[in-house]
């Protein structure tokens, strides 16, 4: 498909070790820009100035969860379409499908292999 | 055995008694006769004799006249000779005869007088002495003249012949006398003579008589005495054949006579009455037989208390009872009077059947006790259903006590949908031996009397009682167990995440590490690395498999349970493992001869089973192996076998092989990798999807591991309704306000509906009789009657029953539940006021399901946007009917035949399932039915519907494949 190449990628997740090591992961290996975030709401706020072309959404997060950040970031229309992507430890079948319902464009499993993660990323990018 | 005649006589008696009183009175009368006949011989001889005597006594007289008259003739010649002597001579001496014949004659003269019989004959007599005495004194003249006047005189005298003439006189008149004497002689004699040949006559008569009567009677008793051997012959061996039986008798008998002597007896009473040998004999009275005999205990309370017994031989009633003998048997006594007042006693010994009896009383009691001890609910159920036993455990588990539920339906204590469907799987199972529920446990929903649904574990066992089948439910209330599992599932799920949490960070930053993140790493520090990321990923594995394993056994494994052919399946886990079984030089091929079938599986699932079956086999093949992979059909299963030539697994193993963490020994985790937990998990799916998982190996030769699945039966086929199409349809509106009718009739006049209104139950008589109609709205307040009661009335009539009706009312809908109102079949009910579109898919929705061939499908949903999407998509093809509640649901089912549900099975107002048991109807398969809902439907429900669909992974676009594959195939 055409599509811009992925550049900036939002990470929001409460655990900082995993915020790192996502971050040293995605641009070590994806040559990717990664923010990250340690709430919801903090990556609401943020959003408008990064402006990612995707967003990877911890699920268990302290405040506001990843589902209920994932429908807020699509009631604000710029972010509307933004890919949604959701890291979780409970890649359940019947939660990666209520993910998939909800709009996320996949569910990726947490531990993930950090050498690896960007690729996976960047199929999903192209897969969209 | 021993007895005196008695018995024989009266054996004997009752059969000869008429014969014998015959015979008597035949004896008594012959004798009787014989005694007459004598009396009458004696008289008959004594007269003779009497006769004999008379006659003999007459002769003797009459001899005795004759005589006597002879001495006095010849007295008379005498005289008159002497007076002629003395006249000549003078000579005195001459009158010596005179004197002589005048000495006897007075005295024979008074003789002849005394023998006159009658008066001829004594005036015969008296004549004679008449003229003899004048002859005397003629005589006595003559001699007085000779004596006085001499010779001459005298001779003159005589010579005048006087005296010549009365000789002569006198000589006539003795002639006369011996005449009559002589003919009363012979007349007597004739007479005698007579009454001897008469005397005769009788004799002779009655000597035959009486010989001939004794000749009778004497046949007669020769032929009574023939019988009456014949009898005591037979009774003779009656009696004997009587004693051999009352020998080979196990019961002990007496029969006792009417003064209760003993008649007869059997060896046994004797023994069983503990009675010394020589006192028992004939006609020994009762009591004392009793003295001697072992006391008797009555062993049940009796009137009498703990009397000995046998003394109540004495009432001579009936009685029967249980007695206790000291030695501790226990006979039963049964005393019966006879017939003959005699009296019979009978003993048997039942000390072994009461003894077995105690004992299974007491192994009873224990069983009872412990089955209501048991937690469990223990409940028995016969062939037809009906509860017959009800334990302790039972009363707590459904609330229900045994007196509610004996010989009630089992199935009252079942929610739907096996509610019921259990008739038909218990008839199922006694007509083809199909199980489902017998011989395995597993987990339902039961309903208790508060009409809760608890969850509980079932196992049925079946019991052959003679030629009765019972089914034992053991049901165990898991609804603990299963809180118990999900706060156990929630913490392994928490515990997992928080593991896996700061794994992914470990592992992330080990990963980055060894990628080279940090830069080129010293090789010790590399190693150190590998070490640990290798570790982290075993830990991540192991706990993956926790939470499979944790899933699979508490029941929680999702299932997405689809009918689909096996092969593609098996062919993908080849694919999938591949690669891996490359990395240990192996290689998978599968079977040529191999076949496919149809299945209700879960693919994700089954390729994970089979994943491990091909990924152990990989590991343990020897490098250059290959495992052989073959499906195979046998009757309704499918078996999918796996086959290496590994070193096979030893026996030891062989028992706790599928036990978690079981590893033929510890090092292979490390050598092969693993969690150990593999056919754990694998075995667990397999159980959830119906199948079963197994092994055969040979140490040294390689195993075979299968899994074997049931094969899917071809989808139900069902009838389709031959239904004209293309007319117009004619309703009958039956309302009385004019203006609502109005608007009806545009509204539906609009739509192309012929209609003909009608305000009064009367004209909706009239005009149903006079046209057909294709349905009828009817008011159910009208003028004349209640609506109700025009449409009962219509469904009692043979052309009306079918007629879809829809009511209208102004009351509540809640009355259209009642069971009177369910009976009239009802298409719709509609509430007024009445929204005309509401009117119209009311209408469409009857005409629709009456109206044409088009498929008829339900669509059971709550989602009002959903069952309008697929109505709209559906409807060029099929007639969808749209119900949102349970209750309208319900309704449409029981009205009108669909030939496809889509069934929702959350409703506002209940389960969806619900709706299943409804679908059955006698005689005719139920229709397909899809289940479209938000939840995934367990393995039991999926195995009644078509089709399971879950709404978050099938779209509509699915379901509407799905509807039109099988709308299709109805049509």
């Amino acid at each position: 498909m055409a599509r811009a190449p992925l550049k900036t990628i939002l990470y929001v997740d409460d655990e900082p070790d995993i915020r790192e090591v996502v971050e040293l992961s995605l641009s070590f290996t994806g040559d990717l820009h990664v923010h990250t975030c340690e709430s919801g709401e903090q990556a609401l706020a943020v959003l408008p100035q990064i402006a990612p072309d995707l967003i990877l959404l911890d699920v268990m997060m302290p405040g506001l969860d990843g589902p209920s950040t994932l429908q807020r970031i699509r009631a604000m229309p710029r972010f509307a379409r933004t890919p949604i992507v959701f890291m979780t430890a409970k890649a359940l079948p019947q939660e990666v499908e209520r993910f998939e319902a909800l709009g996320a464009a996949a569910v990726i499993a947490k531990p993930f292999d950090p050498m690896t993660l960007a690729s996976q990323v960047l199929s999903i990018w192209e897969g969209l | 055995m021993s007895s005196s005649g008695n018995a024989d006589t009266r054996l004997r008696k009752a059969r000869a008694g008429a014969s014998t009183r015959s015979i008597l009175w035949l004896t008594v009368s012959a004798i009787a006769l014989l005694v007459a006949m004598a009396i009458l011989a004696l008289a008959v001889v004594s007269r003779a004799l009497e006769e004999a005597r008379e006659s003999h006594a007459a002769a003797e007289r009459t001899r005795n006249v004759l005589s006597t008259v002879n001495r006095v003739l010849s007295a008379l010649k005498d005289a008159e000779t002497a007076e002629r002597g003395f006249v000549i001579t003078g000579n005195d001496a001459f009158l010596e005869p005179y004197r002589a014949a005048r000495r006897t004659l007075s005295g024979d003269l008074e003789h002849l007088r005394a023998s006159a019989l009658d008066a001829q004959g004594r005036s015969a007599i008296e004549e004679l002495v008449a003229a003899s005495a004048r002859q005397f004194s003629f005589i006595e003249q003559v001699i007085d003249v000779r004596r006085a006047k001499g010779k001459d005189i005298a001779e003159a005298l005589i010579g005048r012949q006087t005296g010549r003439r009365r000789m002569d006189y006198i000589r006539d008149l003795v002639d006369r006398i011996r005449a009559r004497e002589e003919a009363m002689l012979a007349a007597r004699l004739e007479t005698f003579r007579a009454q001897s040949a008469r005397s005769e006559t009788i004799a002779r008569v009655g000597l035959v008589a009486a010989i001939l009567f004794v000749l009778l009677a004497g046949g007669l008793l020769v032929r009574h005495t023939r019988s009456r051997l014949w009898a005591e012959k037979s009774a003779s061996e009656a009696h004997a054949t009587l004693e051999a039986t009352i020998d080979q008798v196990s019961q002990g008998i007496a029969v006792f006579d009417e003064q209760r002597r003993l008649v007869v007896w059997n060896d046994q009473y004797a023994t069983l009455r503990g009675l010394p040998p020589e006192e028992v004999r004939a006609h020994v009275s009762l009591a004392d037989l009793v003295r001697h005999a072992a006391p008797l205990e009555s062993a049940d309370p009796h009137p009498n208390g703990g009397q000995v017994v046998p003394e109540l031989l004495h009432a001579a009633g009936e009685f029967d009872l249980e007695a206790r003998r000291a030695d501790g048997a226990v006979l039963l006594v049964r005393g019966r009077p006879m017939p003959n007042r005699g009296y019979l006693v009978t003993l048997l010994d039942v000390t072994a059947m009461k003894r077995s009896e105690a004992a299974y009383r007491d192994q009873a009691t224990r069983l009872t006790a412990i089955l209501d001890n048991v937690v469990d609910a223990i409940v028995t159920i016969n062939e037809s259903g009906s509860i017959e036993s009800w334990s302790k455990g039972a009363e707590r588990l459904f609330g229900y006590q045994a007196h509610e539920v004996l010989r009630r339906n089992v199935k009252m204590l079942m929610p739907e949908p096996h509610r019921s469907a259990h008739d038909g799987y218990l008839r199922r199972y006694l007509q083809t031996g199909e199980r489902r529920a017998i011989g395995h446990r597993r987990e339902v929903e039961a309903l208790t009397k508060s009409g809760q649904r608890v969850a509980v574990d079932l196992g049925i066992s079946e019991l052959q009682l003679g030629d009765r089948r019972l089914f034992i439910g053991i049901v165990r209330d898991i609804s603990a167990r299963l809180e118990v599992e999900r706060l156990k599932a929630g913490f392994v799920s928490t515990v997992s995440h928080e593991l896996r949490t700061p794994l992914t960070s470990i592992a992330g930053s080990l990963g980055l590490l060894a990628g080279g993140v940090a830069g080129e790493l010293p090789p010790k520090a590399s190693r150190l690395i590998d070490i640990a990321k290798l570790n982290s990923e075993r830990l991540v594995l192991l706990i993956n498999d926790i939470l499979d394993l944790e899933r699979a056994e508490s029941d929680r494994l999702e299932l997405r349970l689809e009918p689909q052919p096996l092969l593609p399946i098996v062919q993908q886990a080849i694919e999938l493992n591949r690669s891996y079984a490359h990395n240990f030089g192996v290689s998978i091929d599968l079977d040529p001869r191999t076949q496919d079938a149809k299945v209700l599986v879960d693919r994700d699932r089954l390729i994970q089973v089979l994943t491990n079956l091909l990924s152990n086999a990989a590991k343990f093949s020897p490098r250059g192996g290959v495992v052989i992979v073959s499906v195979e059909l046998d009757d309704d299963r499918a078996r999918v076998s796996v086959r290496d030539n590994g070193p096979g697994i030893s026996p030891q193993f062989a028992e706790r092989i599928f036990e978690r963490f079981a590893q033929a020994d510890s090092s292979d985790s490390r050598a092969k990798g693993g969690t150990g937990l593999g056919l754990s998990i694998a075995k667990a799916i397999m159980q959830k999807l119906g199948g079963e998982i197994d092994f055969e190996s040979e140490p040294g030769a390689g195993s075979v591991f299968y899994i074997t699945l049931p094969v899917r039966q071809e989808a139900r086929a069902y009838v389709r309704r031959e239904v004209a199409r293309g007319a117009v349809p004619h309703v009958l509106i039956c309302e009385d306000d004019p203006d609502i009718a109005r608007v009806f009739d545009e509204v539906l006049q609009s739509e192309g509906i012929r209609v003909h209104i009608v305000s009064t139950a009367k004209e909706a008589r009239v005009a149903l009789a006079a046209n057909k109609f294709d349905m009828a709205l009817i008011d159910l307040h009208l003028p004349d009657v209640e609506g109700l009661e025009l449409i009962t009335e219509l469904r009692a009539a043979e052309a009306t029953r079918a007629l879809p009706i829809i009511v209208m009312t102004a009351s509540g809908r809640a009355v259209a539940s009642s069971p009177e109102i369910c009976a009239l079949e009802l298409a719709d009910w509609l509430q007024k006021p009445i929204d005309p579109k509401r009117l119209l898919d009311a209408i469409r929705n009857v005409l629709a399901q009456h109206g044409d061939g088009r498929a008829r499908i339900l669509h059971v949903e709550d989602d009002e946007s959903l069952t309008q999407l697929v109505r709209e998509l559906l409807d060029e093809e099929c007639d969808v009917t749209s119900v949102h509640t349970l209750a309208a649901a319900q309704l449409a089912v029981r009205n009108r035949e669909y030939d496809l549900v889509i069934l929702d099975i959350g409703l506002g107002d209940g389960s969806g399932l619900d709706v299943l048991p409804l679908l059955r109807r006698d005689s005719r398969p139920a229709p397909p039915v899809i289940l479209y809902s938000a939840s995934e439907a367990s393995r039991e429900i999926s195995e009644l519907v078509e089709a399971a669909l879950v709404k978050s992974r099938h779209p509509v676009e699915q379901l509407l494949e799905s509807v039109r594959t099988l709308a299709s195939r109805a049509s």
